[in-house]
């Protein structure tokens, strides 16, 4: 088990610590939903948002490393005041010189005075917009620093930048109790409206684990520890391994069904999978799928002859030629363990991986 | 009445004409307390995948499934089970049919739990004891204060054990709701809290008690049956939280009446429920192919007192180690902690995804797009039933049971339509 001090360190913990921050709960919930409170809901996960080309055009023109466009980990939006929070995840901070600096570049001026353009909204649409990081508590003076210099920046070159600020997430032990922490820097306070300077977020015994359940399971851009790597992975095979065994279970045979990796990563992170346009991302994305079907259709055909037929090209169907012969992979399928499988092996590279 | 031939009925008010007889000289042999012949018995199930406007779907889904539905008139069929008439089908709303039924109690119930155990589009509707209390309200609300009700209040701590060698029973092992508490002798003595228990009183005087009650003894907010006293005559309505009413007045227009009073109640909350809950709706943000993600509410359930760890895992193995447990789960925990896991999977009724997270504390439950509102509703009538009475539930940040209030007051009372 990762240990809480390096969880608050892991952006996809981070990601699906903020989308239950905006989730409504109720009053003592296991996750204090602040964001929720204060007015906030999830807008969009990772859209792709690109500053108006004008300031594009001018960003090149006097030479400002940026980037053009990229995916924010989470907007937020407060619809009685239509403001506007566009979020990063950041499991350390970062230096002005830095790959990273040059995404936060286009983050400041994404959210300055003509947010809506981004998001391709009118302009009464959005009264105010900021730009949030969540990091560890630890680092987040440091991030302040860089933001702060390119911000400085941008207002010396361009002549505008959106505001920032920084919540840290940090664990606290109290005995045997510990308590997940957000501190709220004043400009946070000041546009999410939230009162204290540091809330709690969770508290939870030293032997339990503090993460929620998982709205956004992986993501292959991450840079995750091999345990936190191997953990994402694992809620992500179960999820792909209920989508396969659902898939069964409502099956009326006789009946074939074909399932492909993509199908299924589809079903299993729905409208996350289709957003990424790295293609090495979406290649091992696949291969991961690719590598668990794989397992699956060994055990299925080891007990079950001739329930198969496909290949790992385009994918697999499988033959339900009776309600029998259904209730039989269902079983199957069913005893199949993810928890058994090296999770922290990445599978080896295919042949049909580029498909 | 003589044994008559159901196949020679050919329309509603056929139906109802024989169903009306047959509920009068039920009652009569009630009075005499010497039944002769089962009574007339609805039970209300909800289809997955049937609610567009045709029929056909309906036939077909019960064909698949070893009833022939044979039509009357619109949305009214003979039902037929290896060649038998056993009663008739209505579809009442486009998601929830009817089947009565003047069958044997067991050989109906038996039949009706292979249905719904073999298909996946079909279930029981789920009267949690939170949505009876809310009806317990309404008939305070409609019935005169001096009619007699009967309320059975079922809970069964069958994670609650002395022995944890001993399983729990699983789903196959349902006795019959309607039963009254049979002693029996062989029985292996397994201690646990075990509340079944029927209250029959004056309208009034359990209006003015059972608040109280409640909150002294937690198994009184598990309600599992409740009758509507018939608006007509003596006698009542008892509706079951597997969504099976018993016609115990002399009226099977009465009886039809409540149900579809029900139905429209239950149908609104599982409108509400989904609206709610789902997550993964999409919807056109405007940016050019681009969608906002709009993430539904979980269910939330808190226990009144948290669950120690022997009856917390207890309850997770034998539920998701057990092929047939009684939550209808599949799934394979991540722990997280003794008294913390992670599930990411399926509620084996509908084979449809379902993510759960559960403590000592209470389970939270994300429900996405496509699965069910009858999951939570389920969901809600088994943690009440065989965990903690007195749970409360939320979607989101709303009491469950302000949602089944809200959806309870948009239908009127109106047993003439």
């Amino acid at each position: 088990m990762t240990s809480p001090n390096d969880l608050v360190r892991d952006p996809l913990f981070q990601v699906n610590a903020v989308l239950w921050m905006a989730v409504p709960l109720p009053e003592n919930a296991s996750w204090n939903p602040l964001l929720s409170a204060a007015g906030f809901q999830v807008y969009a996960i990772a859209p792709l948002l690109g500053p108006p080309l004008d300031v594009l055009s001018e960003m090149k023109a006097r030479g400002i490393t940026h980037q053009e466009r990229y995916r924010p980990d989470v907007v937020l939006n407060r619809e009685y005041d239509r403001s506007f929070a566009v979020m990063e995840c950041k499991g350390r901070s970062f230096g002005i010189d830095s790959s990273t600096a040059r995404q936060a570049t286009t983050h400041l001026i994404i959210c300055g005075p003509r947010l809506h353009e981004s998001l391709g909204l009118a302009d009464s649409d959005v009264s105010q917009g900021a730009a949030l990081y969540v990091t560890p508590e630890s680092d987040r003076v440091l991030l302040d620093g860089t933001l702060r210099q390119l911000k400085e920046k941008l207002l010396a070159s361009l002549g505008h930048a959106s505001d920032y600020a920084i919540l840290g997430l940090e664990v606290v032990a109290m005995n045997e109790e510990m308590s997940l922490n957000l501190t709220i820097d004043t400009n946070s306070g000041m546009f999410l409206g939230l009162p204290d300077p540091v809330m709690c977020i969770a508290s939870f015994h030293r032997d339990t684990d503090p993460r929620p359940l998982y709205l956004v399971p992986y993501d292959p851009d991450c840079d995750q520890s091999p345990e936190e790597r191997a953990f994402c992975k694992r809620v992500l095979y179960e999820r792909v391994h209920s989508e396969i065994l659902g898939a069964m279970g409502r099956a009326h045979p006789p009946e074939d069904i074909r399932i492909t990796p993509e199908d299924l990563l589809r079903r299993a992170m729905p409208g996350v999978y289709d957003k990424w346009e790295n293609a090495d991302s979406m290649k091992h994305m696949r291969g991961l799928v690719r590598d668990l079907l794989k397992r699956l259709v060994l055990m299925v055909n080891a007990e079950s002859k001739d329930t198969l037929s496909g290949n790992l090209k385009l994918g697999w169907t499988f033959r339900l030629s009776s309600p029998e012969a259904q209730v039989k992979v269902c079983n199957l399928l069913a005893r199949f363990s993810i928890e058994k499988m090296d999770l922290e092996k990445e599978p080896e590279p295919g042949l049909f991986d580029d498909f | 009445m003589r044994d008559f031939d159901l196949a020679r009925i050919k329309s509603r008010h056929e139906m109802i004409r024989y169903f009306d007889g047959w509920s009068a000289e039920r009652k009569e042999e009630l009075a005499e307390k010497k039944t002769r012949k089962p009574l007339v018995k609805t039970n209300l199930l909800e289809t997955l995948g049937c609610a567009g406007n045709h029929g056909d779907d309906v036939v077909k889904l019960f064909a698949r499934n070893g009833m022939i539905l044979k039509e009357l008139e619109k949305d009214l069929y003979q039902s037929v089970v290896e060649g038998r008439t056993i009663g008739f089908l209505e579809r009442l709303r486009p998601r929830i049919v009817a089947l009565y039924s003047t069958m044997d109690s067991r050989e109906l119930e038996a039949l009706v739990r292979r249905l719904v155990m073999t298909a996946p589009e079909i279930d029981h509707v789920w009267l949690s004891g939170s949505t009876f209390n809310v009806l317990w309200n309404l008939v305070c609300k409609v019935s005169n204060p001096n009619r007699y009700v009967r309320i059975v209040f079922m809970h069964d701590s069958i994670y609650d054990v002395d022995n944890p060698s001993v399983s729990p029973p699983d789903i196959r092992d349902s006795s019959t709701d309607d039963d009254d508490i049979l002693g029996d002798d062989l029985r292996v003595v397994i201690e646990r809290r075990a509340a079944r228990f029927q209250l029959v009183d004056r309208v009034r005087v359990v209006k003015e008690k059972l608040g109280d009650l409640q909150k002294t003894y937690s198994p009184l907010h598990a309600i599992s049956q409740l009758r509507f006293p018939s608006s007509v005559g003596k006698g009542g309505h008892d509706f079951c939280d597997n969504g099976k009413v018993t016609n115990r007045s002399d009226s099977f227009r009465d009886h039809r009446s409540h149900i579809l009073y029900v139905t429209r109640i239950y149908e609104k909350m599982l409108g509400e429920t989904e609206e709610r809950v789902w997550s993964g709706s999409e919807v056109s943000t405007g940016l050019p192919n681009e969608f906002q993600r709009i993430l539904g509410v979980p269910l939330v359930a808190r226990f009144s007192e948290p669950l120690t760890q022997a009856v917390f895992e207890y309850w997770l193995n034998s539920t998701f180690r057990r092929p047939q447990n009684r939550f209808r789960l599949w799934g394979h925990p991540i722990t997280l902690g003794p008294t913390k896991a992670h599930v990411y999977g399926l509620d084996k009724h509908l084979w449809r995804p379902l993510f759960l997270e559960i403590t000592a504390q209470g389970c939270t439950a994300v429900v996405p797009r496509g699965t069910c509102g009858n999951t939570v509703h389920r969901l809600v009538t088994n943690i009440q039933r065989y965990l903690d009475p007195a749970a409360e539930f939320y979607l989101g940040q709303v009491p469950y049971s302000m949602i089944v209030d809200s959806s309870s007051q948009e239908v009127p009372y109106d047993l003439s339509k």
